[in-house]
């Protein structure tokens, strides 16, 4: 019997079944295997269809601070959460990690954790950035540079791995206290290609 | 930071492979800011957010907003890399001051015969809901066309720039060596799934010229080879709007971003 099924024209599709719903079309494979038939339901949705309801399954703001403070087993909970809902459920996680991992003092744990949260990448229009490499465009220059900093995140010139590992194990903020210098920079400065001044900006693929 | 192993030997057989050739499976085994970080989007990389960058445009009455995914792609499978049409892209961006969104901007995607595939944007927009639900806020796009493409609308004042594609990744960091110092964070499957799971270090790697190590690199690693970008030569699939910052802009100055993916 398994050498049958084996046999059989490869992974055939077993059944397809099409239902209409709008102008979407659900598309149930049956894939048959040796020992197993697996059930795969295919969705085509229309670009413009209103009634379809989206189940947020990633997100991201500033760089890094998922990724980097938030435990690996939370990442989901923190996907499928909400900026909102980020100073009650994730404050205490980067506090955490800066005090716990970086042995810094819990004051400053607490303004790096107070000024990742909400996790909204901060862009304050009514700053004179320079351009799309300005010099006051950047991640965190709204934090470093209160007076001129436009923040965002800029394509060329904005180190951010840098800039985090400074403020968590620098001084990047004044902090002196039991930093780590071999921790403030991982040593790669720059892309690897160079990006756009112009539209779309960002360099082409490889 | 903590971090984790691998030797640079293994990875680099490893890289090897996967830039000889191939396989589409092989290369999800990186990371960037925020690459492949859960294993539901490592096993869906289309799913998978890896940065967002925003900065003035043309002039300083333009920003442009960027979203980048599913790094990393190699170049061999660059070109046949597509969006999921089946997901809802967005930034969502707060004007209030809440962290709550106030307007959306949406991303779908459609197959089309021959292989191609088309973007749609609609909005700057109210979104029919807040949180972790949407729908898609308007039944007819502003903008749509081929992926690939500078797609625009408006002009002057109004001008609305698009383009969805593949894009040089442009996030870089001495991935390998993060993970091993912070191994908690390292992915579930690949070569840096090897590493770990204790920290195998706790300095980052030395600048070096021509494979030496640089002077004055004492508080840096000095056993794990030189400091370098996991991410140089890698691809991204990007979404990139430029428009007037009078589109997204509330009563206040200030706006917060943030990108989403929604199946």
């Amino acid at each position: 019997m398994r050498k049958m099924l084996a046999a059989l024209p490869a992974l055939a599709a077993a059944a397809v079944i099409s239902a209409a719903c709008g102008d979407d079309t659900r598309t149930i494979v049956e894939v048959q295997k040796p020992d197993t038939v697996i059930t795969v339901v295919r969705d085509t949705i229309r670009i413009g269809n209103t009634t379809v309801t989206f189940d947020q399954i990633d997100r991201l703001g500033n760089p890094l601070v998922s990724e980097v403070f938030v435990e690996k087993r939370e990442h989901d909970h923190f996907n499928t959460s909400n900026p909102s809902e980020d100073v009650a459920q994730f404050r205490d996680d980067i506090a955490g990690f800066v005090t716990g991992v970086a042995g810094r003092d819990p004051a400053y744990a607490n303004a790096v954790a107070a000024a990742l949260t909400p996790d909204m990448l901060v862009v304050r229009l009514d700053k004179t950035g320079g351009g799309p490499f300005g010099a006051n465009v950047g991640w965190l220059t709204y934090v470093l540079d209160p007076a001129n900093g436009y923040g965002g995140r800029k394509l060329q010139g904005d180190d951010v791995v840098d800039k985090g590992l400074s403020v968590i194990f620098g001084n990047a903020l004044g902090n002196n206290n039991n930093v780590s210098p071999g921790l403030v920079t991982d040593n790669v400065d720059a892309n690897d290609k160079a990006h756009s001044a112009a539209f779309p900006y960002v360099a082409t693929p490889n | 930071m903590r971090f984790p192993r691998l030797t640079r030997a293994r990875l680099g057989v490893s890289l090897l492979a996967m830039l000889a050739g191939a396989g589409v499976l092989a290369v999800r085994e990186g990371l960037g800011s925020d690459h492949q970080d859960t294993p539901e989007v490592e096993l869906s990389p289309r799913l998978d957010i890896n940065d967002v960058y925003a900065f003035p445009g043309a002039d300083e009455s333009r920003i442009v907003l960027v979203m980048t995914t599913q790094s990393p792609i190699t170049p061999a499978g660059t070109a046949a890399a597509r969006f999921d049409p089946n997901a809802l892209y967005q930034i969502r961006i707060d004007n209030t001051g809440d962290a709550v969104e106030d307007l959306v901007l949406q991303f779908q995607f459609d197959d089309v015969s021959g292989g191609g595939q088309r973007v749609a944007l609609f909005g700057p927009v109210a979104p029919t809901g807040t949180g972790q639900f949407s729908r898609v806020a308007k039944a007819t796009p502003d903008i749509v066309g081929n992926i690939n493409t500078v797609l625009t609308s408006g002009a002057g004042a109004t001008l609305v720039q698009l383009f969805a594609g593949p894009r040089d990744d442009p996030f870089y960091i001495d991935l390998d060596q993060f993970f091993r110092i912070v191994p908690d964070r390292r992915p579930s499957r690949g070569p840096l799934s090897q590493i770990g799971p204790a920290p195998e270090a706790s300095a980052f790697r030395p600048k070096c010229t021509n494979g030496v190590i640089n002077p004055g690199q004492a508080q840096f690693d000095q056993t794990h080879g030189c400091a370098a970008d996991f991410l140089r030569t890698f691809n991204a699939m990007a979404i990139v709007v430029e428009l007037p910052e009078a589109l997204v802009k509330g009563a206040g100055n200030n706006i917060g971003l943030w990108a989403t993916v929604s199946r």
